[in-house]
């Protein structure tokens, strides 16, 4: 008996030094008014709102008040212009979608851009039917969401975009 | 402008509308060079109804014309419609990249020529062919707008230009949000407007109008500046999939339709998109003569 208690110690210990991070989960916060400048820092998702600068900490999910200092909301990027990556919305004659062409594939929409945003390979795109993630590197586009938006972000792990009241998050898969 | 009777061959030839039309004519005869003005009258003489037979055929782009005009028919809506093209368009805003929104529609030839010039692994039924495609996506080059060739949009730092009547579906409480966000340049289309343009949303649809950013689209200077961009992507689509710089060449209109559609191109269904795009070819074919 007096060998066992170290046995079982250990056993414990094992298993606690293999217990993975929970993997972080899609979630959302309220905003008031238009949410816009939304964008991932150090951790956070920094926007603004009705109530003027606002962090949602990545981790925990908690949304608090920043110092950001909040301009008038700047034109949402409905072209996806000025990115990292060589992006084309095209707008069909008599068609009520627009298309994404990125280095030799389309993605079709449903709806128009209405914001645009890019890390790296990765695009995110919303509408107002749907938020969709377009992973260039890999030529796949995922939706996010079935409903619209008019703000996004994505970052190296994460994307947001802004849906009703509420601005929503979702973790992006490791490549 | 209205017409109020037929003019041209076998029409009613009233001289007020054969004046009218003459004048109409005249001022969209930059597009029928090298022919000249007509002499402004209100007879209906064999000229007329030359310059109108000419305007069908080049413009209107009917192959067989009658040489007559009928109230709101087809040859009367092109007509108003390409002597609105020639009038100055408004600015919508101050930004220095605007610039007037212009009809330009480029010939098959024209095309065709741009094609070999800026793409050199295309022979000449290759760039028939991708001319054909252009033509079938633009109804014969009709909707082609400062020689953006794709419909591309644009930011506020590019050199841009508005196009009118933008629409997208949403839902009704949505289409409401945007109509009250858009300052003035959105709103909900009614029934009417639905049915007479043809727009099919199983909710709302939202129109907006210049200078909403939702209309603001790439403007180019030229045919081949506009083609850049469009054949940039084309190119891209021949390094992926090696089947469609070959398909192109022999002119096999169908696996070109099916590889654009391979790559996300186009929505509508492909059959239809082959059709256009094969009927499109003939014409070409017909219109240039048989490749040397």
């Amino acid at each position: 008996m007096r060998k066992l208690v170290p046995a079982i110690v250990l056993l414990a210990a094992a298993s606690c030094s293999e217990q993975k991070p929970a993997a972080p989960k899609e979630f959302s916060v309220a905003v008031q008014g238009e949410a816009y400048g939304l964008r991932f820092e150090n951790g956070l998702l920094n926007f603004c709102d009705g109530r003027g600068g606002r962090k949602v900490d990545l981790k925990t999910a908690q949304d608090s008040p920043s110092e950001r200092v909040c301009p008038k909301p700047s034109e949402a990027n409905t072209a996806c212009s000025g990115l990292p990556l060589d992006v084309t919305v095209r707008s069909p004659a008599a068609e009520a979608n627009d298309i994404v062409d990125i280095g030799g594939t389309s993605f079709p929409l449903k709806g128009r851009v209405h914001d645009c945003a890019a890390d790296g390979k990765k695009l995110i795109v919303v509408t107002a039917s749907q938020a969709v993630l377009i992973d260039a590197a890999k030529d796949v586009s995922q939706e996010l969401s079935p409903q619209g938006g008019d703000r996004a972000a994505v970052g190296a792990r994460w994307a947001a975009w802004t849906e009703g009241a509420r601005v929503r998050l979702a973790p992006l898969h490791p490549d | 402008m209205t017409l109020e009777k037929s003019v041209g061959f076998g029409g009613a030839n009233q001289s007020v509308d054969v004046l009218a039309l003459k004048k109409l004519i005249n001022q969209c005869i930059g597009f029928l060079k090298p022919r000249g003005p007509v002499v402004e009258n209100g007879f209906c003489d064999t000229e007329t109804i030359d310059a109108i037979k000419d305007f069908q055929l080049r413009i209107v782009k009917i192959s067989v014309p009658d040489g007559r005009v009928d109230p709101g028919g087809k040859t009367w809506t092109v007509l108003i419609e390409t002597v609105a093209s020639t009038l100055p368009a408004p600015l919508f805003t101050s930004n220095p990249n605007e610039v007037s929104t212009r009809r330009t529609t480029p010939s098959s030839q024209e095309v065709v020529s741009m094609l070999l010039l800026s793409w050199t692994a295309l022979g000449a039924n290759g760039a028939r062919t991708l001319a054909a495609q252009f033509m079938a996506e633009t109804a014969s080059g009709r909707f082609c707008f400062n020689w953006n060739l794709g419909n591309v949009k644009s930011g506020p730092d590019d050199t841009h230009m508005y196009l009118h009547n933008v629409w997208e579906c949403d839902t009704d409480a949505g289409a409401l949000a945007q109509v009250a966000k858009s300052g003035g340049l959105a709103h909900v289309a009614t029934a009417e407007e639905i049915k007479q343009r043809g727009w099919n949303c199983t909710n709302a649809v939202v129109v907006f109008q210049p200078p909403h950013a939702q209309c603001r689209f790439r403007a180019y200077a030229s045919l081949a500046d506009g083609a850049q961009k469009w054949l940039g992507h084309h190119k891209s689509i021949a390094l992926k999939n090696p089947g469609f710089l070959p398909s192109l060449n022999t002119g096999d209109t169908a696996a070109v339709a099916h590889a654009l559609k391979l790559a996300g191109y186009y929505t509508a269904p492909e059959a239809d998109y082959a059709k256009g795009m094969a009927a499109q070819k003939k014409k070409i074919d017909a219109e240039l003569g048989p490749i040397r």
